[in-house]
């Protein structure tokens, strides 16, 4: 199955270079977090709460903090349990790395078992005298195990294996574990041990149902008694059986703060619309600024008033870096995401969708727009709260991050003076990620205060880009946030008319997803598919320039290692380009330094440059051959051209033999290939479904290419030369011809087609096609050109007769 | 007449070309190359990797796929530490793609000992082995192939005529002609194991069966036995158990070396395998306490947390929290590797040994690849 749709994928990347309609069942579409641009990396606030990070989608990561307080906690208590001889690392490696086979594994072979070899927690379990303490350890992790059994046959393929049998097991060895629990509960004396069965008992009361004996244990053994991290997942598990949902929510909030291992839960199950009532069972405001927190956490847009509320209420709430930072990485996402992806903001999926189809619908322009000038202002709202804090000398809230979110904002609002004042006052000794972001942010400051063309500026840049490329990978999402940060340069530089340098720095940036660059591409054309349209043949000399020069600046080194197109590649496109203009001569001369194999093997040259471009092929068929390369075939244009000046006999025929190959080389054309790099279904019509990146860009251009106007220029000079009116007959068959395929049925006239009955719809189709060549066939009916193409078209002589 | 004869030759070229990269390298014939053993639980081997993997003319990629071990609440041995090759490819990852798929994947199992302690169906276990591995080859082949746009690959064509057996996820299956065993065997489960490498051979008929033979199944081979495999790997590497602290080096120690192979040539064709690994032995007051995995002197030389005591020993200067292990001053750390000349020796002395035919490393490692020379390595060998 998975060759199948491997193959399907296959095809359906170069199906676009088929000059063939297809399917317009699905397409390309994005997650969010594809091209959500995020400068700001949230892990400058550490790794805890990164679950958490804003995200287009629900969650930034489905982990748990399985490092957090309340492990530590709990390792900590099993060392000094065993005497404070072992390490926190040691007791987590029995107690949360190993699972239940394996401590089984380790109990049948005693000291010899390998994974615990020098561990010293093990080695305390392995002595007879401890045992009571290994039992617990093993009954614990079958509990755990039962709990999670999604299989009772690891050899099956998973899609396939029996869940109802796993369900009989693990409810069989729950059962089994939880009476010999109750027993040991009983019986054992130690209360280090018997806290921890209370505890266990608990667990289980809770998946039972068993709220009586849940608040009987959790009275015992937890409620009062909040000495460890038992006592913290108690409280977690009673926030699960409490029938009070608005209690629930309370004991949530708490819980998310000191169950790290629990949080995702609480995330979930938090119900936000009860916020008001759960702040009626808090003690203090510290516990009020919890449940607010964790209401502004599943807060999707704007969040700052609950952000205010935390501050007022506890400035040292656990929460509020994150939800600080949540605010910045939203503000890049609604101010930057659309500027520099031109994507709109990363798409918020609902239960259902959870790509981007419409990404450059331009019914949406005007209301992005609008909605960047609302996000401008609520920007400075967030600056302002940021920048008192980061004033604050009192502020314990980790103060250097304060300051760089000041400076950061500012800078999102182009103020870089301002920015950098923030930004200078964090000490060089700060922790690693803040210390990392401020390459990015000095990124910012050039890109804000700096003249970027400078050679100066352009080493400092290239300096910071190189750190930034080196730690690209150290997080999930540092590649896309690498390549938006090129991207951002690129823009910059290419407003400033430095169309080279734009150029490389977008090919660094190739992995994002843009408007652009839809997917619909071939490898080849992404990578011109930045000069396709936009660049002059010196644009190219330029690059093939720099990419030979001997002694590169390190910035020049940079934007080389670029993916970039070969030389090859760059001298069709330059001829291309030429040829476009009708600049034959520069096209040669471009062409002819090209190798000459390359049209032959590399790319889909030799797929799509098949026909004789000089012969008129009104079906699908290919017809006689392409000259021997782009080069033979354009310098037999030159010939043709200068020939129909120098012998006036002939002209007739060279401007028709012209206009034939330029009508070839438009977009119904069997060479198309000359012109475009990329050809596709209903191209020129307006459905945006439709819009390539390969698509002309200038109004000329599309006359040239869609309208065949450089072939009406010549197909109008044979008919001028001559008052042959099978010349005429021919050129105005062309004409038809080719108005005919260029034609796209109106709104109005595509609603008329679908209310016919489908079968209807082929014939109406056809009457607008042939409606074109009405006037043709009344005027040149006996001519010997009508006979022949009515012998070649059979619809002809259905429409018009013999 | 002539159009018929250029298509008859294009079939015949088009046949020619099929059968050469179809075939499968023949049961027991090992082709030279410097091939690698990957031992991690996450595939990661992008176009940096394969660059450096094609200058050394790698061809044969061990790949642990899983390993099988006891487990005690299903009675039964089970797959566990699957290699974890689930992929989602879109543009942003397109960079990490993993390109193993011009080399040949050998399938790799590790086999806990105490698995063969147990008493099971060893038939069973083989049809679920391979079974498992089949599994694998199928999702590898299609993690491996780029089916977006490979930037590197822009200029190359597609295609059109190209049959379903010759595509690359078809190919990379069918380069598939080995099975690798690995098991630390005992003359306890000797007979259990041998009987499941049997099993294996005859539940994958048309491949190669191969087993690592450690240096003392190489040594002592009357009472370990010889596996009943179409060829083995001699795994040139633990030489002396690790926990002790008068073990000179447990990695590779070149005095101990002639003594495992003094019994010179060996009945089944032999891959050598040699260490590209290291790690730091860590011991107070002569009690083991753990392995600081990776350590190796570049790690440690110039460190001020340690003083050297002796050659391969050093002296933490400081308590210290160390490769998650508490070490106190005073404490003793030994590396355990072996140096770039001692693994040009080792693959000298091989060389000598008929049964071996070419030589491996374990495992990949790109920074120890360039430290060891393993391009002069391997050159010298296949010399």
């Amino acid at each position: 199955m998975w060759m199948k749709f491997a193959k399907s994928l296959i095809a359906s990347f170069f199906a676009v270079l088929l000059p063939l309609p297809f399917a317009n069942a699905c397409g390309i579409s994005y997650i969010g977090e594809d091209y959500r641009v995020a400068l700001l990396n949230p892990y400058v606030i550490g790794e805890e709460y990164s679950a958490f990070f804003y995200s287009s989608e629900w969650l930034n990561s489905t982990q748990n903090d399985t490092k957090g307080n309340d492990r530590k906690r709990n390792c900590e208590a099993w060392a000094k349990y065993a005497g404070n001889g072992p390490t926190v690392a040691e007791v987590r490696a029995v107690v949360y790395d190993a699972n239940y086979d394996e401590l089984m594994n380790a109990a049948a072979e005693g000291v010899d078992y390998q994974r615990f070899s020098g561990n010293s927690f093990y080695q305390f379990l392995s002595k007879k005298e401890n045992k009571a303490a290994f039992d617990y350890l093993i009954l614990a992790k079958a509990y755990e195990h039962f709990s999670a059994l999604e299989t009772t046959d690891p050899w099956a393929d998973p899609w396939s294996s029996d869940s109802n049998a796993a369900m009989t097991e693990a409810e069989r060895g729950k059962k089994s574990v939880q009476v010999k629990m109750a027993k040991q509960f009983k019986e054992v004396k130690d209360p280090f041990l018997k806290r921890r069965y209370a505890y266990q008992l608990l667990v289980m009361s809770r998946y039972n149902g068993e709220a009586e004996r849940f608040e009987q244990l959790y009275a015992e053994h937890f409620r009062d008694d909040r000495s460890d991290a038992l006592s913290a997942w108690a409280t977690f598990h009673r926030a699960a059986i409490v029938e009070d949902s608005v209690e629930a929510s309370y004991l949530l909030a708490q819980s998310f703060r000191d169950c790290p291992e629990k949080r995702i839960y609480c995330y979930q199950h938090f119900d936000k619309s009860l916020t008001d009532r759960a702040l009626g069972f808090c003690k203090n405001d510290s516990e009020k600024a919890m449940v607010i927190a964790l209401t502004a956490l599943r807060n999707p847009g704007k969040a700052f008033q609950q952000i205010q509320q935390i501050q007022n209420l506890d400035a040292n709430c656990p929460l509020l870096p994150l939800l600080l930072v949540r605010e910045t990485n939203k503000l890049e996402d609604w101010l930057l995401t659309d500027d520099v992806t031109g994507m709109g903001t990363a798409y918020y999926p609902d239960l259902y969708t959870e790509e981007k189809w419409e990404w450059n619908n331009q019914q949406w322009v005007e209301f992005r727009k609008l909605n960047k000038e609302t996000d401008r202002k609520y920007l400075a709202t967030v600056r302002e709260f940021v920048v008192g804090l980061a004033s604050q000398k009192a502020v314990s809230q980790a103060t250097d991050l304060m300051k760089l979110l000041a400076g950061h904002l500012y800078f999102l609002d182009k103020q870089g003076v301002q920015g950098e004042k923030f930004l200078k006052a964090i000490p060089v000794k700060t922790t690693v990620p803040i210390a990392e972001q401020q390459w990015t942010e000095q990124i910012l400051l050039l890109l804000n205060t700096a003249d970027i063309s400078k050679p100066d500026v352009k080493a400092q840049l290239v300096a910071l880009l190189e750190k930034l490329d080196k730690n690209k990978a150290k997080h999930q999402r540092g590649q896309r946030d690498f390549a938006a940060l090129n991207l951002m340069l690129s823009q910059a530089y290419e407003k400033k008319g430095d169309l080279l340098t734009a150029f490389c720095l977008n090919n660094h940036a190739l992995n994002l997803p843009t408007a652009d660059r839809n997917g619909y591409g071939t490898a080849y054309y992404e990578l011109i598919a930045f000069l396709d349209w936009k660049a002059s043949e010196k644009n190219i000399d330029d690059i093939l320039a720099l990419k030979d020069k001997k002694d590169k600046t390190a910035f020049e080194q940079y934007l080389t290692t670029a993916p970039l197109p070969s030389h090859n590649a760059l001298l069709d496109l330059r001829g291309t380009i030429s040829f476009r203009k009708n600049d034959l001569q520069s096209a040669v001369s471009a062409f002819e330094k090209v190798e000459k194999d390359f049209w032959k093997t590399k790319y889909e040259f030799a797929y799509h440059l098949v026909s004789d471009p000089f012969t008129t092929a009104t079906d699908t068929l290919h017809r006689g051959k392409f000259p021997v390369s782009k080069t033979a075939f354009v310098k037999h244009l030159i010939e043709l051209e200068n020939d129909a000046k120098a012998v006036p006999s002939k002209a007739t025929n060279d401007y028709l033999l012209l206009g034939t190959a330029w009508l070839n080389c438009s977009y119904v054309g069997k060479s198309w290939m000359m012109f475009s790099y990329g050809n596709s279904v209903s191209e020129n019509g307006d459905s945006e479904w439709f819009a390539y990146n390969f698509q002309p860009t200038s109004e000329e251009m599309k006359a040239v290419y869609y309208g065949a106007s450089r072939a009406y220029e010549y197909l109008d000079k044979a008919r001028a030369s001559t008052k042959d009116k099978e010349v005429h007959a021919r050129v105005d068959y062309l004409k038809a011809w080719h108005k005919s395929l260029n034609y796209s049925l109106t709104q109005a006239e595509q609603d008329e087609m679908y209310a016919l009955e489908w079968d209807k719809q082929g014939s109406y189709l056809l009457d607008k096609e042939m409606a074109y060549f009405k006037d043709w066939a009344k005027t040149y009916k006996s001519t010997s050109y009508y006979k022949e193409r009515a012998s070649n078209c059979p619809v002809l002589v259905t429409y018009f007769g013999k | 007449m002539k159009k018929a004869a250029v298509l008859l030759a294009s079939a015949a070229l088009v046949i020619l070309l099929s059968a050469a990269l179809l075939r499968k390298p023949e049961p027991n014939k090992l082709p030279s190359g410097c091939n690698f053993y990957y031992w991690k639980t996450t595939l990661e081997f992008g176009k940096t990797d394969k660059a450096l993997a094609d200058s050394l003319g790698m061809k044969r990629f061990y790949l642990r796929y899983f390993d099988v071990d006891w487990s005690p609440s299903l009675e039964m041995p089970v797959p566990v530490g699957k290699l974890d090759v689930d992929y989602y490819y879109n543009g942003i990852q397109a960079e990490n793609m993993v390109k193993i798929g011009d080399y040949e994947v050998v399938p790799t199992i590790y086999l806990v000992n105490r698995v063969f302690e147990k008493n099971f169906n060893t038939d069973t276990l083989a049809a679920r082995v391979s079974r498992k591995i089949a599994e694998f080859n199928s999702t590898l082949a299609y993690q491996i192939t780029d089916f977006g746009n490979d930037l590197e690959r822009a200029e190359e064509p597609y295609d059109w005529s190209l049959p379903d057996s010759l595509m690359p996820y078809n190919l990379f299956q069918k380069r598939i002609s080995e099975i690798q065993l690995d098991c630390d065997w005992t003359p306890k489960t000797r007979d259990r194991y041998f009987k499941f490498v049997k099993a294996m051979k005859k539940a994958n008929p048309g491949m190669t069966i191969s087993c690592t033979v450690r240096l003392h199944q190489f040594r002592d081979r009357e009472q370990a036995g010889i596996p009943p495999a179409d060829r083995g790997t001699l795994m040139c590497y633990n030489m002396a158990a690790p926990k002790d602290p008068t073990t000179l080096d447990a990695v590779f120690d070149a005095s101990l070396v002639n003594g495992y192979l003094k019994n010179g040539d060996y009945p089944l064709d032999l891959e050598a395998a040699l260490p590209l690994f290291s790690w730091g032995a860590l011991f107070h007051e002569n009690q083991f306490k753990g392995l600081a995995a990776g350590l190796s002197e570049l790690e440690v030389k110039g460190n001020p947390l340690f003083t050297p005591v002796s050659e391969g020993r050093y002296r933490f200067t400081q308590d210290t929290v160390f490769a998650d292990v508490y070490m106190r001053q005073g404490d003793i750390v030994r590396l355990d590797e072996a140096t770039p000349t001692e693994l040009a020796e080792l693959s000298e002395l091989l060389s000598k040994i008929k049964a071996v035919k070419n030589i491996s490393f374990f495992d990949w490692n790109p920074s120890k690849i360039r430290n060891y020379h393993v391009d002069e390595i391997c050159k010298k060998f296949n010399r």
